[in-house]
């Protein structure tokens, strides 16, 4: 600690502080356009200067200068810094008047208006007026992809553009070229970026240079309602706030969450919203010779209560990917108390089972906590792609320091450097028994992690379930790495969908003799399932269902819709407040930014009207009520953004090499991130997203 | 019967008693337009008035009778030889708050359709 | 008056040879292990004890700057940075250095790194200096052939030489945009702190140093450091290359003792004055990033650091440029101005955006196409650039304006009247001269 004073006040900072933090510990905001607080100190857009007592005749960065670097007075009193003396002041009005020179005063017509930092602090710090009569600067705009508009005139080269590319997503395709007034941002190759997380650069960007493309004109910030909710697109779960203006979602913007995605969130997260509003479902549909027709929710439910009268316990439900957990739990009771056990929320042939501890089946060391971790382990997983966030995480921490990364599974871009060792289940075997190479590198790691990707244990080879070797073995390696210690937990698995976590927490996987999603499917074929619930269940091959009875609940017409024979009508993740728990097993809940379109009304609500008219009424008469149950029967759930920890032990009594092994490839199982649910699939920009990419790759090969 | 309580009570229907009055008194037919309105005016040729076809509404009367009616003309409009020019219109009343009112695209009154907002969902459809 | 004996520079015109044979013959890499032997902190008192500044423009202490060095290397390599990108407009000293006595600069780069425990030395040459680059490069190679030095070389101080070609950018000649210059990056200055001692190329302590400052130490140390500060007066010591250039009568590079009272200097070594002395307009005695001074003020100045700063200016490169009353003042401020624009690195704010505006105002000025309230504001600008910036280029490009602003504010009123009278009469506006 050192002592400081600011201002006149007298204050005890770090020694790492820069005169920034120390002016704000001190109460004192600076101005600031390029830095950033995730980011290199670039110290180029001069806001933030600040003037020092006794240091030269001229004022100093305070973003870029440390505390230990001010020389103490010449009695040994401690170093004096001023930012609100007339020096700081003509600083601050030169600088900005710099920048609003080449700056077009195009405000009315730009996005940023109303979240401006330019305008802000051109009114908190600025002179009113300018005294250049010269022409303005005119740039030319640059294509970025189908996710970001440039206006380039308005840039001020802060280069944050640039600093987040290269650091944070890894990229290296943005830079800051020419120099002197003609220095323009551009990409070295004009072409859409490669990285699934350009959409944070409209954030960073403090004026209206990068916006976002599809938002374009469409609304103004001080127009929009602010619901700071939670995101499903992967099973990360990151902070978002959704902007909605009447019944539409304008927009979807990241929320500061340290715990997971800090303030990024990827492309998926924040461009799908215009999926919201397509191919909805908006009335209830009930097959009518081949054909479905509209109908009103009384003849679609009594349809469904008669089907489900008749066929006794020959009943079956699947819960996607994006189900929350009221829903499922109510599902579940609904199928339980017609006598049946035919309930799963798995990927096929998953190696996860009923009555498994949680530890299992969690992300144990947290996302967090991967920036204590000293070696990580990825088995069969992409994060990139699987938990974008994640991803950005372990960069963090590889840039950050001296950390070992290896890979087993597909050979692909990560970011960062990684060993590579190898594609199938040999060399997760050779790790399990500590005849690989990186054996010594996860022995000597004090806090390894490993991470297992869902793909990897829903794995099978002429429907054996390999997965389930995948997971012992992998259970194996973290055990004999150290990584299963009471004080440190660095089993992790990888979901890929936000409903999975929690449908394993209320127990959505088949018990005393239910049958899972695969052998439900496989009944149907037989003419052995009456009827079978789909939960928004699109992810699933459903071609053998035609003798069943189907009823898809669900928000979005896609592959299961074709298949239903009565279609229900369901909110989306923006329209209900629902749990959803993370990867890492964290209790989350997401608050209604806007209300289901047409008819549609919210999952659970549906299953309570269906259990009435079926005489088997569930106890709850709304989201209150159930989530009493709920909380009754699994307690963690009612703790928000808290994690129930796994049972050490319990895991590792599941560590165990098996003799024989089928040999089969480990692979991801996103075959293209911006089409991984219904809702992204319903997507313009989402498509547009995926024609970019496709046209980069043309170009490159 | 029914027109003469017309007259009686009502003003918006051709004409009131007293108009109907004073035209049988001293009223002098002096023309009618291409609307069946008709034109009077008195012996001394120093009140002049309309009687409408129908609906009493002002704007009814066509551009040259208007001239005649507000005495900034004395040459009757069917006494006069004029040629329309190629660029002027048939003379229309003013429909608002008539069936033929002109609604902006996108008002309910229009087709009873509302033009698209961005708000509007695109439902599903089973093909 | 500098004696002949006590010239540094003794092949400045390259009348001798410039290869290693004719280097010996003037006495240099002469008892060069002796003073390697003596040790680092001797070396470092020595080139304090003479006075020795810095002969790029700032004028920093060398042996202070050594002695910043870490006195134990906590395992990360020193390094001597020798900045030899001297593209300041008017400024034409190192490049005879480079071309006619390279081996000076080599034994210098040899005793200043010994003097601050480095290994390596790296010379930056800049983008333009093709032929001086091969000049020094085969050298270099003389030097390694004789054994002067390399691995085990014969002064018993290891010791490598790398010639980085830099690519013609004025701000390369900043050190910190040279150093990232030399790791491969865009040449754009790095914030200090922290500074280059701490924290230099690669992230290695380093010491940046001008090719005057480097190649005069040899003679410094074999003479010793009481010769060298006896010339000269107390804190602007010993001898300086000047480079005179515009309008005297014979422009030349020469070696003169520190202090020497300007119009000495000019009528000695340059003829005099084109068109006698009272055709003396202007000088700006430090290379372009100095403020001009009026004629009548610097004829009697003294030509060190001390004795320009009384002036109102500073001795910078030593670079002079002298002006008869031929000159269109402004013009020429205006072009120095449009070099600064062109030359700004874009990284940050006041200068990026500053740079222009100013080049501007100044060519409206040239014609006198301006508001006279315009001077003002020109002054104010070019206020708000300077000290406002990462590095001296945003202060360089100010004070020439500055300067301009407080000696010839008349001729620029001046300007102004007459076009608008020009303009009353025939109503006619011409087209910008250089509006680019």
């Amino acid at each position: 600690m050192t002592q400081i004073k600011v201002d006149g006040e007298l204050i005890e900072v770090p020694d790492y502080y820069t005169l920034m933090q120390a002016a704000e510990a001190a109460g004192k905001q600076i101005p600031r356009f390029c830095f950033h607080e995730r980011l290199s100190v670039a110290g180029n857009c001069r806001m933030c200067l600040v003037e020092v007592k006794g240091g030269p005749p001229k004022p100093q960065a305070s973003c870029a200068m440390g505390v230990k670097d001010l020389r103490p007075g010449p009695n040994g009193e401690p170093a004096e810094i001023f930012t609100n003396t007339p020096m700081v002041k003509k600083a601050r009005e030169g600088v900005l008047e710099f920048l609003l020179i080449n700056h077009p005063l195009d405000c009315p017509i730009c996005d940023q208006g109303g979240e401006c930092d330019l305008q802000d602090q051109a009114m908190a710090f600025g002179l009113d007026s300018s005294r250049f009569t010269e022409n303005k600067r005119i740039v030319e705009d640059k294509y970025l992809g189908p996710l970001i508009k440039t206006i380039m005139t308005r840039c001020i080269h802060c280069t944050r553009c640039v600093r987040f590319t290269t650091e944070i997503a890894g990229i290296n395709e943005l830079g800051l070229l020419g120099r002197g007034e003609d220095a323009q941002i551009t990409p070295y190759i004009e072409r859409a970026l490669s990285s699934e997380l350009v959409g944070n650069i409209v954030d960073l960007c403090p004026v209206g240079a990068l916006t976002s493309r599809p938002y374009a004109f469409t609304a103004r910030p001080w127009e929009l309602t602010k619901t700071e909710t939670i995101d499903v697109m992967d099973a990360l779960g990151s902070a978002i706030r959704v902007d909605s203006r009447g019944c539409e979602v304008m927009r979807i913007l990241p929320r500061i969450n340290e715990d997971i995605n800090e303030e990024w969130i990827s492309d998926k997260t924040r461009y799908v919203w215009d999926g919201l509003k397509r191919q909805r479902l908006d009335r209830p549909y009930v097959r009518k010779g081949k054909k479905l027709v509209e109908a009103n929710w009384d003849e679609a439910l009594n349809l469904v209560a008669r089907k489900i009268k008749k066929a006794g316990n020959r009943v079956g439900a699947i819960a996607g990917d994006l189900a929350g957990v009221e829903e499922m739990y109510a599902l579940k009771k609904l199928i339980n108390s017609v006598g049946s056990n035919n309930i799963d929320c798995r990927p096929p042939m998953s190696a996860l089972e009923a009555n498994m501890d949680r530890g299992v089946y969690i992300f144990n060391p947290t996302i967090a906590g991967i920036e204590e971790s000293d070696c990580i382990l990825i088995i069969g997983a992409n994060p990139r792609f699987e938990a974008s966030l994640l991803n950005v995480r372990i960069r963090k921490t590889w840039r950050a320091k001296d950390l070992p990364i290896g890979l087993v599974g597909q050979r692909v871009d990560l970011t960062y450097d990684y060993t590579h060792l190898g594609e199938d289940i040999d060399s997760v075997k050779a790790l399990a028994t500590g005849s690989h190479k990186f054996n010594k590198i996860l022995k000597k790691a004090k806090k390894p992690i490993v991470i297992v990707g869902e793909g990897a244990i829903s794995l099978a080879k002429n429907s054996k379930k390999t997965g389930r070797d995948i997971l012992s073995m992998s259970l194996m390696i973290a055990n004999n790495a150290g990584a299963l210690r009471e004080d440190w937990n660095g089993f992790g698995l990888l979901h890929n969908a936000a409903a999975r976590v929690g449908g394993l927490d209320i127990g959505f996987v088949p018990d005393n003799g239910g049958a899972s999603s695969l052998e439900q499917l496989e009944l149907a074929k037989k003419g052995e399932l009456d009827i079978i619930f789909l939960l928004g269940a699109d992810e699933y091959d459903l071609q053998s269902l035609d003798k069943t009875f189907v009823v898809y609940i669900g928000s979005h017409g896609d592959v299961g819709a074709h298949h239903a024979d009565v279609i229900l009508p369901a909110a989306a993740y923006t329209e209900k407040s629902a749990i959803y728990v993370n990867s890492e097993g964290r209790v989350q809940m997401t608050k209604r930014a806007v209300f289901p379109p047409g008819e549609a009304k919210e999952d659970w609500a549906i299953i309570r009207a269906l259990s009435a008219r079926i005489d088997k009424i569930l106890p709850f008469d709304n989201l209150a009520q159930l989530r009493e149950k709920l909380y009754a029967e699994f307690p963690h759930l009612q703790n928000i953004n808290q994690i129930k920890a796994g049972n050490i032990s319990a895991m590792k009594k599941l560590a165990k090499i098996p003799a024989k092994t089928s040999n089969v490839l480990l692979r991801s199982p996103i075959k293209e991130y911006y089409l991984t649910n219904a809702i992204a699939r319903a997507s313009k920009i989402m498509a547009e997203c995926v024609k970019a990419r496709r046209e980069r790759e043309g170009a490159n090969r | 019967m029914k027109q003469f309580l017309a007259e009686l009570f009502i003003w918006w229907h051709k004409q009131t008693l007293s108009i109907g009055l004073r035209t049988w008194l001293k009223g002098r037919h002096v023309g009618t337009d291409e609307f069946g309105n008709k034109y009077y005016t008195d012996k001394k040729n120093k009140k002049r008035w309309v009687v409408y076809d129908g609906i009493v509404e002002a704007s009814a009367i066509p551009p040259g009778w208007h001239g005649w009616m507000h005495y900034r003309t004395d040459i009757l409009p069917n006494e006069e030889n004029y040629q329309p020019h190629k660029w002027e219109k048939p003379h229309i009343a003013n429909p608002t708050g008539t069936r033929n009112a002109y609604h902006p695209k996108g008002s309910l009154l229009r087709d009873g359709k509302r033009a698209k907002i961005s708000a509007d969902y695109e439902a599903w459809k089973p093909e | 008056m500098l004696k002949d004996e006590d010239r540094i520079f003794t092949n400045l015109y390259g009348q001798n040879d410039w290869r290693l044979k004719g280097a010996l013959k003037r006495g240099q890499w002469s008892g060069t292990k002796k003073l390697i032997e003596k040790g680092r902190d001797w070396l470092v008192e020595e080139v304090k004890s003479s006075g020795l500044r810095g002969r790029g423009g700032a004028g920093f202490p060398t042996g202070l700057k050594w002695s910043f060095m870490p006195k134990v290397s906590d395992g990360r390599p020193h390094y001597l940075l020798v900045n030899a990108d001297e593209s300041e407009p008017g400024t034409c000293k190192d490049r005879e250095i480079l071309r006619h006595d390279p081996h000076l600069l080599i034994e210098g780069a040899l005793l200043a790194s010994r003097a601050m425990d480095a290994h390596l030395a790296f010379i930056y040459v800049r983008g333009e200096f093709m032929r001086e680059r091969e000049r020094l490069e085969a050298a270099v190679e003389e030097a390694y052939e004789a054994k002067l030095i390399g691995k085990n070389n014969k002064h018993g101080w290891d010791f490598d030489i790398i010639v980085h070609h830099g690519a013609g950018a004025y701000i390369c000649g900043e050190e910190t945009a040279m150093m990232e210059s030399i790791e491969g990056k865009k040449g754009q200055p790095r914030l200090k702190p922290p500074f280059p001692a701490g924290i230099g190329i690669y992230g290695n302590p380093t010491t940046v140093n001008n090719v005057e400052s480097i190649a005069a130490v040899p003679e410094i140390l074999r003479r010793g450091g009481s010769w060298f500060a006896s010339l000269g007066r107390e804190n602007n010591s010993g001898t300086k290359l000047f480079c005179v250039s515009g309008h005297v009568n014979y422009p030349a590079t020469f070696e003169e003792e520190m202090g020497v009272p300007f119009k000495e200097m000019i009528e000695k070594h340059c003829g005099g004055i084109r068109g006698g002395w009272d055709n003396l307009l202007a000088v700006i005695p430090g290379g372009s990033s100095v403020p001009c001074v009026r004629g009548e003020v610097i004829i009697d100045a003294l030509m060190d650091f001390d004795g320009l700063q009384e002036v109102g200016s500073s001795l910078g490169t030593a670079a002079v440029i002298v002006m008869d009353k031929s000159t269109d003042i402004i013009k020429a401020i205006w072009r120095l101005s449009a070099f600064y624009k062109h030359e700004s690195c874009g990284q940050c704010t006041p200068c990026r955006e500053g740079t222009g505006w100013m080049m501007r105002v100044m060519a409206r000025m040239v014609e006198g196409r301006a508001q006279k309230r315009e001077i003002d504001m020109l002054f104010e600008v070019s206020k708000q650039i300077e000290g406002h910036t990462i590095c001296a280029l945003g202060d360089a490009a100010a004070w020439p304006i500055q300067g301009l602003i407080k000696n010839f504010r008349s001729v620029i009123e001046e300007r102004i009247e007459q076009y608008s009278h020009k303009s009353d009469n025939d109503g006619v506006i011409e087209p910008p001269i250089a509006a680019q």
